[in-house]
């Protein structure tokens, strides 16, 4: 119950730190969220959808939050307090399919946000395995770095994807979950110097960083994309828009991350509004979120980048 | 020529550098001194550009600084999470016609370079730093304490590569708090008081240096002790 407390009083912090605008994009995000899902649920039926989405939504809470080690130093049964946090979390969305009936999906909750608070992220994090980072370009350093944080996470959700690839929509609900993890990826500020190793233009560094993120991103989640084709070819726009709709985002994490990048300097403030621009895929009215994030980041980005690569004009 | 004209660097009241007028000659090892404070490595940080002057200019032969010119080793290197030394050093292009081999100074140095930098000690993370920035073969560099957490053997190897770079035309500006360490190294020795360069010795005139910059300080210090004790 403390902890709850304690997570009040951040998100309120949070909401402050956001200013009135974001804060009430963000509040009018969580209400919309709440009633497109109340409307799945008294219009449709897919409850196994709308659970899924509810379990990668807390699956991606658990493995981005960065406060693992802290939990497990205040509490001797550190699970209990994420089942407590994610319970609270799924609660309402509990309480919303009961009105509609669907009590018994969505009681298959319970299981599920108990087996992601057993997952140990700190065990995942620790296994720094070169491999894994390899393949991935030098200058995409972000992702070099983030997918060996979570170790073999990524290539598990990726081989998770192929084999749900016959349920519809399964897979690229799991290539969404890999994409809003690496928004994390995105909060540790680099030196100057790797900055300027780059050697381009505000405007070209911005948007070949852009291209090189969003090519191991989809060269990543590629035999996700093939199998999904295989099994739903008439539905091929279906992954087209996904793609279109991954590349935005990857521009948003990288101008967004530019915006207020300082030497050496890790920022989070971001990663909020970056989250909210994520769930757009579900929620179609947060859909242009990500289309205003991007023009008001990338100006950001360019003059904050402009006294550093200015000269490579 | 490298020529700093009337700049002004304050946080809030406080005034860090006060319409410092600095000449400093090229192809050469200059030391900047100063106590505790006196706004040495906000002196640096405003030379390669990570801090922005309230008002004056640097200029390197007569031209605006441009950060691709210069290259700075801070007193704490930042480094990227997650990456290994050889990655990070990979980042980086070496000039045209350079025959830098990576391998060769990660042995000089005995950097580990397929390890994650997250695992080094503070000492290996400088000597990483020093070889990026050895790599990059600017005209200038500014070394902010690069003894600091050097093993004996590693001071060694890092004042003959800065004897080695400025015999090729590279200018170096070194800040240090062991007097010694700059007094072997460099042509002049610049002191760094009250926001302006007070003196310039030549690094011969070790005693000078000695008694000008600590007469005053070890005085006031012998007086305070003299209370306490």
């Amino acid at each position: 119950m403390s902890f709850l407390k304690i997570r009040w009083a951040q998100f309120l912090r949070e909401l402050k730190s956001l200013g009135l605008f974001y804060a009430l994009i963000l509040i009018s995000g969580i209400i919309g969220i709440l009633w497109v899902f109340y409307q799945v649920q008294v219009k449709t039926e897919p409850r196994y959808g709308s659970m899924l989405f509810i379990v990668a939504f807390i699956l991606s809470i658990h493995l981005n939050r960065k406060d693992h080690r802290f939990i497990r130093l205040v509490s001797d049964q550190p699970y209990l307090v994420y089942i407590s946090e994610y319970g609270f979390l799924a609660i309402v969305f509990m309480a919303l399919s009961f009105l509609k009936s669907h009590a018994f999906t969505m009681f298959l909750l319970i299981p599920a946000i108990a087996s992601i608070s057993l997952i140990n992220v700190n065990f995942i994090s620790n296994t720094k395995s070169g491999f894994i980072g390899r393949w991935i370009p030098a200058k995409n350093y972000e992702w070099k770095s983030g997918v060996r944080s979570t170790g073999w996470f990524i290539p598990f959700l990726i081989l998770c994807g192929v084999l749900l690839a016959p349920l519809p929509f399964a897979s690229l609900v799991i290539c969404w979950v890999i994409l809003a993890l690496s928004i994390s990826f995105y909060e540790q500020g680099e030196s100057r110097e790797m900055i300027l190793s780059f050697m381009q233009s505000p405007r070209r560094f911005l948007l070949n960083k852009t291209l090189i993120h969003a090519l191991t991103f989809l060269m990543g989640i590629l035999p996700v994309l093939i199998t999904n084709f295989a099994f739903f070819p008439d539905k091929w726009w279906l992954g087209l828009s996904f793609i279109l709709f991954c590349v935005i985002n990857i521009a948003v994490f990288v101008t967004s991350k530019y915006a207020v990048w300082h030497h050496g300097q890790q920022n989070k403030s971001q990663s909020v509004l970056n989250s909210i621009g994520m769930i757009g895929l579900f929620i179609p009215f947060l859909l242009p979120i990500p289309i205003v994030n991007l023009i008001r980041n990338y100006r950001k980005a360019t003059h904050n980048l402009s006294p550093l690569l200015n000269d490579f004009n | 020529m490298i020529s700093i004209n009337g700049l002004n660097i304050s946080y809030g009241n406080h005034q860090v550098i006060n319409n410092l007028k600095w000449e400093l000659q090229e192809g050469l090892i200059h030391g900047l001194v100063g106590l505790n404070g006196s706004g040495k490595t906000t002196l640096l940080q405003t030379m390669c550009g990570m801090i922005k002057p309230q008002s004056g200019q640097v200029l390197y032969r007569g031209e605006k600084f441009t950060p691709h010119k210069i290259s700075m080793l801070e007193t704490e290197p930042y480094f990227y999470k997650g990456i290994t030394g050889l990655e990070y050093l990979h980042l980086f292009k070496s000039p045209e016609n350079s025959t830098f081999n990576v391998q060769e100074w990660l042995d000089l140095f005995s950097v580990p370079g397929n390890e994650l930098i997250d695992n080094y000690s503070t000492g290996i993370r400088k000597k990483l730093a020093l070889i990026g920035i050895c790599k990059l073969s600017r005209p200038v560099i500014l070394l902010d304490e690069p003894f600091n957490g050097l093993d004996l053997e590693s001071s060694r190897i890092l004042t003959t590569v800065l004897k080695k770079l400025v015999s090729k035309g590279h200018t170096i500006i070194i800040t240090s708090h062991i007097l010694e360490s700059l007094t072997g190294l460099c042509t002049f020795i610049h002191y760094l008081r009250n926001g302006v360069i007070a003196n310039i010795f030549n690094a011969e005139d070790s005693a000078l240096i000695d008694k000008t910059i600590f007469a005053e300080l070890d005085a006031g210090i012998e007086k305070k002790i003299d209370g306490i004790l």
